[in-house]
């Protein structure tokens, strides 16, 4: 074996380009997400869900494409390119730039989740407790590798699946009419919306990180654009359930408008679905924590090859936790939010076209000179 | 420690015997051990062997009179002779005094030569085959394990009748030496899973083997786990079957179990019986066993996270029988539901201890006695004792029995966190547990197969079993040698059913 090959047992199935992204991508904006959209187009959000799918799609392939260019030089991941592309000190810079924002995506889905449990169950709720007890299930999960993680993003898919089957309760009593009239926002608000998208769609550009692990890449690329796709029906169908179940006014009003929904839910043994799913939900959760520890984890042994994973893990799960106890209420879990989202867009949209190109542009230029 | 150093190197190096003398000097102590001379005619020699080990019948009724023989002159005469068809002649001392005491037959010319005879003539005591005890079943074989290595072997491959059916040895333990029997299909199992079970199996150190169980615990995967990584079982047909699927068995000697491996989690849901139902009928059961697990685990920690934490998920009308049933007990939920496992759990103890007869009255004592009084008592609510009951009921489904201790156990720490954080306890555990089933592999091959890693094709035969026309390949969990079990089209067709159309 080359040195910098994974060995095969550490390895994913293609079919984890499918999974990995898509519930990467599926977290705590899915409770919320719904009120932000329909802040500045209304009936027509539905539309800015579609277009930020498509967004990223894009990029999904321009990713695959930096991946794919990047094999030949070795080790396909994000803190390879940036070495290879900026050398060793502006690489290692770099990495621990898009490190830190990785981190900020584990630490914001925790604290805001943390927030939901307050307001929705437990008032009480010590954010110092459930961190613990949290990231010590992260530290068991991580430290069985890659494939664990895998795992984890695999049963969270199946988990989820009866959450979305949940919006047939709607159908009852939804009123179809508020969807009209259709497109009637001008196209720049809901542009303003699909840039809102953002928050509900990053996740995918995780690929950068576990690309190397996935054992066939050109049988995965199918799967991951499926991946996206199949998150983009679903917020789609998610939206168009919040337009039509509640009112314009209610949807103003609401900050969570699906647990609101899934509150409407009862069942003849069961009242208040809504606290068990808040609860089951914590699987949505696991996947991208648990991801974004092993990221950070692997960006130590990357940049500081003495120190080994397993020792870094217990590092970075101290950081999750100090971070979210220094987090006090709600409106700094916004402003958190609203800062993962904001550098997200700018990594995304921005920067990684950009290192396509970069990476196109030194190819010509170390071409030639060699 | 000083001590325990001291203590390690007091073995006793002397009692090793050296010379053939010095065996036989050490074995005339005990008063079931033969050794005399036989002085005849033409020929004298010395006879050494166990009375109680060997077939004494055969020994008067076959070996002595064909020694006694006037034809027999030397050693060399007995072993061309005697109509035995294994006669070892050796001088290495180790092989004589292992051989003795398996049975065997010693025959030396001086009683101090070294140069043996050593004639097989073990007798096999033990119970005769019967029926199944531990896995029973109402249809198909009932045959069972029985505590000896070559009755067991002997059921399997009568069950597998080809040459490529590998039965393996090997000796397990320092001083027991037990003989381990690894059988499979060559061609079909995999080679790697083979010398993966050949290794941990000659690796093992331990000084005695009592049981297959005992070796599963050793050669587990993780010792650590409460879920059992190998499915051990009584049942040859059982055995069989999944020696034709491409797993490998392990047989131990004085052991009415053999092992299985590698296994899935599935497969300690799997009761033999399920194949020989409808394809419909074995599946629900499957799902049903699947319920009843769920139900187990979870009954308990849900009734107290909800009294405790969540009583808005109680409906209206569930909340006056509630009421009503805990108005008298005075103990918080928790404590209620651990008074009550406990009872249960002395109860299930009691069961499996005592003789069969005390056994079930013990059973109608506790079960109605202990119940209605403690209800009556003020101890426990009646919903709680229904709850309790069927949660014990729905933990010994579980066809395999190890499994079903563990289903028992792994409501405590579920009970427990659902006290202290409700709901949201029994969620941790909850994913707690499946992360560890995540991480667990059975012979190197992931644990909860089908599931993650993700193989449509194997779940063909997990939570629900299609029909025999879909079961044509074997699963790819085992990385079988050959994938293929029968032809997929001809498995489709069927005899003298060729239908066009209707009516046709």
């Amino acid at each position: 074996m080359k040195p910098g090959q994974i060995s095969e047992t550490q390895q994913l199935g293609p079919m984890s380009g499918f999974i990995i992204p898509h519930t990467m991508q599926i977290s705590i904006g899915i409770l919320s997400f719904q009120q932000l959209l329909s802040k500045d187009s209304g009936q027509d959000a539905w539309l800015a869900c579609l277009i930020g799918g498509l967004f990223s799609l894009a990029i999904m392939w321009m990713i695959l494409r930096l991946l794919k260019n990047e094999q030949k030089f070795g080790r396909a991941d994000f803190f390879s390119i940036h070495q290879r592309l900026f050398g060793k000190w502006l690489g290692g810079l770099l990495n621990f730039f898009v490190t830190a924002h990785v981190v900020l995506f584990g630490v914001v889905f925790l604290r805001s989740y943390i927030e939901i449990l307050q307001v929705w169950i437990f008032p009480q709720l010590s954010v110092f407790t459930f961190t613990i007890l949290f990231c010590l299930i992260i530290w068991y999960i991580v430290l069985g590798g890659i494939r664990i993680v895998g795992g984890i993003c695999m049963l969270s898919f199946i988990y989820m699946i009866p959450l979305y089957m949940s919006t047939v309760f709607a159908v009852p009593e939804a009123y179809f009419s508020n969807l009209l009239p259709m497109f009637e926002h001008s196209p720049a608000s809901i542009l303003i919306s699909a840039f809102h998208t953002t928050h509900i769609y990053l996740g995918f550009e995780l690929m950068l990180y576990f690309y190397p692990f996935i054992k066939r890449p050109q049988l995965a690329k199918k799967w991951c654009y499926f991946g996206i796709l199949t998150s983009m029906y679903i917020y789609i169908i998610l939206m168009l359930m919040a337009t039509v179940f509640f009112s314009r006014g209610e949807m103003r009003l609401t900050i969570w408008p699906t647990v609101t929904f899934w509150k409407s839910v009862s069942f003849p043994l069961l009242e208040h679905v809504d606290m068990v799913i808040i609860i089951y939900y914590m699987w949505a959760l696991l996947p991208s924590v648990s991801m974004s520890a092993w990221v950070a984890s692997r960006f130590v042994k990357h940049t500081f090859p003495v120190i080994k994973q397993k020792y870094a893990l217990v590092g970075v799960l101290l950081i999750f936790v100090i971070i979210s106890v220094l987090i006090k209420n709600g409106e700094q879990v916004k402003i958190a939010n609203d800062l993962y989202g904001n550098i997200g867009f700018f990594i995304v949209y921005a920067y990684v076209p950009f290192l396509l190109f970069y990476q196109w542009l030194m190819k010509k230029v170390r071409g030639k000179a060699a | 420690m000083f001590w325990k150093k001291k203590r390690l190197e007091e073995t006793d190096k002397k009692n090793k015997p050296q010379t053939i003398m010095d065996l036989f000097q050490h074995l005339k102590e005990n008063p079931d051990f033969a050794h005399f001379q036989h002085q005849g005619d033409h020929f004298s020699c010395w006879i050494s062997f166990f009375k109680t080990l060997v077939d004494v019948d055969y020994v008067h009724r076959d070996v002595f009179p064909c020694i006694y023989d006037e034809k027999i002159h030397s050693m060399k005469d007995i072993q061309e002779q005697l109509p035995i068809e294994t006669i070892i002649r050796t001088k290495d001392l180790s092989m004589i005094q292992s051989k003795l005491l398996e049975g065997y037959i010693i025959i030396q010319k001086n009683e101090a030569d070294t140069d043996c005879l050593i004639i097989p003539s073990i007798k096999i005591e033990g119970r005769q085959i019967e029926k199944s005890e531990v896995e029973t079943s109402i249809l198909g074989p009932k045959e069972t394990f029985v505590e000896s290595l070559d009755t067991n072997i002997n059921l399997v491959r009568k069950r597998i009748p080809i040459p490529q059916l590998k039965v393996e040895e090997l000796r397990v333990g320092k001083i027991s030496r037990t003989r381990v029997s690894i059988v499979y299909i060559d061609g079909i199992a995999n080679v790697e899973n083979v010398n993966t079970v050949k290794q941990r199996i000659s690796d093992l150190e331990v000084a005695n083997l009592i049981d297959a169980t005992v070796l599963a615990l050793n050669i587990s995967d993780n010792d650590n786990s409460i879920f059992p990584q190998f499915i051990d079982t009584e049942r040859p047909d059982r055995v069989s079957g999944a020696v034709y699927e491409g797993k490998i068995a392990v047989l131990v000697d004085g052991s009415p179990n053999a092992l299985v491996m590698p296994s899935t989690i599935v497969e300690f849901f799997v009761a033999f019986d399920d194949y020989f139902l409808v394809w419909h009928i074995a599946s629900l059961y499957r799902l049903l066993r699947l319920f009843a697990v769920a139900l187990s685990a979870f009954a308990s920690p849900v009734y107290i996270a909800l009294l405790t934490y969540h009583y808005q998920l109680i409906p209206k009308d569930l909340l006056g029988t509630l009421i009503s049933s805990r108005s008298s007990v005075p103990l918080d939920p928790v404590m209620e539901v651990i008074v009550l496992e406990i009872m249960i759990e002395l109860l299930r103890e009691a069961g499996a201890r005592l003789p069969t007869k005390v056994g079930q009255t013990i059973g109608i004592v506790g079960g109605i006695v202990i119940g209605t009084a403690s209800v009556q008592a003020g101890l426990t609510s009646n919903f709680l004792l229904i709850l309790v009951a069927m949660s014990a009921l729905a933990a010994f489904i579980t066809p395999n029995y190890r499994m079903a201790t563990s289903i028992r156990f792994i409501r405590f720490p579920f009970i427990i966190s659902a006290q202290m954080l409700g709901m949201l306890g029994i969620a941790f555990c909850f994913i707690f547990f499946v992360c560890h089933l995540l991480r667990l592999t059975s012979l190197g091959r992931p644990y909860i197969e089908p599931i993650y890693p993700l193989r449509v094709n194997d779940l063909k035969d997990s939570f629900i079993r299609l029909p025999y026309n879909f079961q044509n390949t074997r699963p790819m969990v085992l990385r079988p040698g050959d994938v293929s079990r029968m032809n997929a089209t001809r498995t489709h067709k069927k005899k003298g059913k060729h239908k066009a159309d209707i009516d046709e």
